[in-house]
């Protein structure tokens, strides 16, 4: 299976390159993820794979979301860590610190409070169905049934839902 | 960024997981504006945030198909009272308001303890029964009687009562007389509004002075409007209910009277709701802070001004002027 996905993997390569340069904007960055795809396709855990080339382009994306959730998280945690260490002794410590954790539990808590502040004030119907599927993970079909409606109203619900929460959480 | 740049970017992302996506579309349309590409980070960070804290969210959040969730903006004005029960027969708010002025039966011989909190304190008080009690900022507790067992609260308090046979705690708040044998609880009471929240247990619930109680159980709540005689039972959730011990306040369709004068424990100012939104239900979850913010929040959530007046945050209708 894995000789098969490194086969689809070099017949595509400039698809894919293209396509992750589109989507980091950042040619040296398209190259990185590309090369990291090569080595998850190498640690053949993908086990049998229907459709290649979606199968690698999801890889793809998945990638470029992870460093963007990574390079998030530093900024957050490092502005977290300059706003407590202004205003106290912390301002020597080392951000290795074991108090980094604390740092982080705390600002994990405030996120999640956050979140779901802004997910109680949406609109009712987009509440119900962005609950439904996002929180408690059921498909859209399964929502639709539940809230006694179709299931472009629900993804209609689901687009509201991301806009006003878009702009509840904005800045953050 | 454009609405329109938005809507792509949540309809791409929504279809990216479908088998059949179409990738090479999706290629082009980042190609065609830096912009686009931006606006989808925007969202497919926005959803990840939300899928890495889908359990907490889930404790969190009132249940959906819990008593209908009363939700801020200006579409939501009109408050449906579902469910109300008459709470308890008329021309008895005199005498529940003397019930709370004059606690009952106290023998000068017995011990009577006093607890008082200022703007941002909170306090953990322990009972000989082994009785716990946070007791929040600007709040007062009385704890009378040889077994530590009748108490009086003014403010808001969270209760963890063991259970012992034979024994029962009765908590007068709010004109209410709480009798409990064994249960976790959140009381919020100020002069208009006592809200009740359970997450262990059961209690019983009845106005001071009257015979009929209600039985409130795990995972529900009672907001009681004190001058209508009424209460609305509705779903909450447990994880959630005392919370403010975790700096987070937590309200599931509060009237807006009993959140500002709970904000006010916080902010070091009085904070009160006028008049033509005093009973707007609010549904939410505050972040406590340092409390300086948390007026400033509720307005921007419910869409409300505010202004200074006898010393007094005011909370009024939005809009302009």
């Amino acid at each position: 299976m894995e000789g098969g996905l490194e086969t689809v993997y070099h017949a595509l390569r400039g698809e894919l390159l293209r396509f992750l340069v589109a989507r980091t904007g950042n040619a040296a960055e398209a190259e990185d993820v590309l090369h990291d795809m090569w080595l998850r396709i190498g640690e053949g855990n993908s086990g049998p794979v229907a459709n290649p080339r979606a199968y690698l382009y999801r890889v793809a994306q998945n990638l470029v979301l992870d460093r963007l959730r990574e390079k998030k998280r530093r900024e957050i945690r490092d502005r977290a860590w300059m706003e407590m260490a202004s205003g106290s002794d912390l301002r020597h410590a080392d951000p290795v610190d074991p108090r980094a954790d604390a740092l982080e539990q705390m600002t994990a808590r405030e996120e999640v409070a956050r979140l779901a502040s802004a997910i109680a004030n949406l609109p009712p119907g987009a509440r119900r169905a962005f609950q439904l599927h996002k929180v408690e993970g059921l498909p859209h079909g399964e929502v639709a049934e539940r809230l006694g409606i179709s299931k472009s109203g629900v993804e209609k619900h689901m687009a509201v839902a991301m806009k006003y929460l878009r702009r509840a959480l904005r800045d953050d | 960024m454009t609405e329109t740049i938005i809507d792509q970017a949540i309809a791409w992302h929504r279809a990216q997981d479908d088998a059949d996506f179409d990738w090479d579309g999706f290629t082009l349309w980042l190609e065609a504006d830096p912009a686009h590409r931006a606006a989808f980070d925007e969202i497919a960070l926005l959803d990840a945030r939300i899928v890495a804290h889908r359990p907490a969210l889930a404790a969190l959040l009132p249940p959906v198909e819990g008593a209908p969730v009363v939700l801020l903006s200006a579409e939501n004005q009109a408050v449906p009272r579902r469910r109300w029960t008459r709470w308890a027969g008329g021309g008895i708010a005199a005498a529940m308001a003397l019930a709370i002025a004059i606690p009952a039966l106290r023998s000068p011989a017995l011990p009577v303890l006093e607890y008082r909190t200022g703007t941002g304190q909170s306090r953990a008080i322990a009972l000989k029964d082994g009785s716990r009690i946070a007791l929040a900022a600007s709040s007062h507790l009385r704890v009378e009687g040889e077994g530590q067992d009748r108490l009086t609260l003014e403010g808001s308090a969270t209760f963890d009562i063991p259970h012992r046979p034979g024994r029962t705690m009765m908590i007068r708040a709010g004109g209410q007389e709480i009798s409990d044998i064994g249960t976790r609880f959140d009381i919020l009471a100020d002069a208009r509004t006592m809200r009740i929240a359970v997450a262990e247990g059961a209690v019983a619930v009845r106005p001071t002075g009257k015979s009929e109680a209600v039985r409130l159980s795990a995972g529900r709540q009672m907001v009681i409007d004190r001058a209508a005689h009424q209460g609305e039972i509705s779903a909450v959730t447990p994880n959630a209910i005392g919370s403010w011990q975790q700096g987070r306040l937590v309200y599931e369709g509060v009237p807006l009277s009993l959140v500002a004068s709970d904000i006010s424990r916080y902010a070091g100012t009085p904070v009160r709701a006028g008049a033509d939104v005093a009973d707007r239900h609010f549904s939410g979850v505050l972040i406590v802070g340092d409390g300086s913010g948390l007026v400033g929040e509720v307005a921007q959530l419910m869409g409300l001004r505010t202004s200074y007046q006898g010393g007094a945050v005011l909370l009024r209708a939005g809009g302009t002027g």
